[in-house]
């Protein structure tokens, strides 16, 4: 297989995931569109280091994470995290199931979308990986630290939302 | 996007993509050129000068610039190379370490140069002898080459890379507390 086929098929296969890391990342669609499009070349550029140690998904989050780390012309600290009511597994955030009704409210999610946007860049991009629906353990090989690390951290920002909005869901 | 766009697009950015490449093979192949083509020729016109003056200044300076310069450019070559492929797969935490590193301003990996540049003082010394200044006039010249150059490279290192490595490093640190 050329390195264009592999490349096509890789894209073709993970286009919605690198979709929804650039959604997270940025509000509007040039700016995602923008950012795709990076993440493409970053793929293509590191192609050529793909051994099949780990699943292809999780080296693409790699290249979608690093790239969102260092994407041209954003600055470190004022990268958002943009989350929506349609986001899949926005429950998880706060462990609670009826939480999907409560973020009907606008007002509700839209405090928690500054919240959102108070976390570390780190943080940030822990929080997009587990919106994606990722394990633990696939985080952790994301981001290159141990599991219960990824635990720890993810608890800690955890209880800082649960903290900061339990007066909103009284 | 429609699937048909999506396609089309894809087939551009991959036609991008194989420029870049080539591109990056064009410039590797410039440096190749450098050093497998304009350095036989100085070697060349080494010997020929030796030949004639039978002076083994010519020899020494010659021989020194030819290695200093071959030197040189292989360590430009190598860091080019890992400038331009940034590998964007690995763990972000060893992406960010790879970056920090890239990013100091002094590396041992460059200390390829400081041979590279002896040998280049040693040959720029022998022609100058070889022309009736002293070795003291080589060396002044020389080593304030080498100074405004360092210094020229610290400025713009403070101003363009080191708020990006210091902003790297706090996010390494963030990764590992």
């Amino acid at each position: 297989m050329s390195k264009e086929e592999k490349f096509n098929a890789i894209v073709s296969e993970n286009s919605e995931r690198i979709r929804n890391i650039c959604r997270y990342y940025n509000s509007n669609a040039e700016d995602q569109k923008d950012m795709y499009q990076e993440v493409l070349v970053n793929i293509w550029k590191s192609l050529d280091s793909f051994r099949g140690d780990s699943a292809l998904s999780t080296w693409v989050y790699r290249v979608a994470v690093n790239t969102s780390l260092t994407f041209t012309g954003k600055a470190f600290r004022h990268m958002k995290l943009i989350v929506n009511s349609d986001t899949t597994n926005l429950n998880s955030i706060l462990d609670d199931e009826n939480l999907n009704e409560k973020f009907a409210q606008e007002q509700l999610l839209e405090r928690m979308q500054s919240e959102l946007n108070q976390l570390s860049v780190i943080d940030k991009a822990l929080i997009s990986l587990m919106l994606e629906g990722l394990s633990m353990k696939e985080i952790a090989e994301v981001i290159g630290i141990t599991e219960p690390n990824v635990k720890v951290k993810i608890h800690r920002v955890k209880s800082h939302l649960k903290e900061k909005l339990k007066g909103e869901q009284l | 996007m429609t699937a048909q766009q999506f396609d089309s697009n894809l087939s551009k950015l991959t036609g991008k993509l194989k420029k870049e490449d080539r591109r990056y093979a064009a410039i590797v192949m410039v440096i190749q050129i450098f050093y497998w083509i304009f350095i036989p020729l100085f070697i060349i016109k080494t010997v020929e000068q030796y030949t004639d003056s039978h002076n083994i200044n010519d020899l020494i300076s010659g021989v020194a610039l030819v290695l200093g310069f071959l030197i040189i450019a292989l360590t430009f070559r190598k860091y080019y190379k890992d400038y331009q492929y940034v590998d964007y797969s690995l763990p972000t935490l060893e992406m960010l370490k790879k970056a920090a590193y890239r990013y100091q301003p002094f590396q041992k990996r460059g200390l390829w140069i400081v041979p590279g540049l002896l040998l280049m003082n040693v040959g720029l010394t022998f022609d100058w002898i070889k022309e009736g200044k002293s070795v003291l006039d080589s060396q002044v010249f020389f080593l304030g080459a080498i100074l405004s150059g360092v210094l020229l490279g610290l400025v713009l290192w403070y101003f363009k890379y080191k708020p990006l490595r210091d902003n790297i490093r706090e996010l390494i640190k963030e990764i590992e507390e």
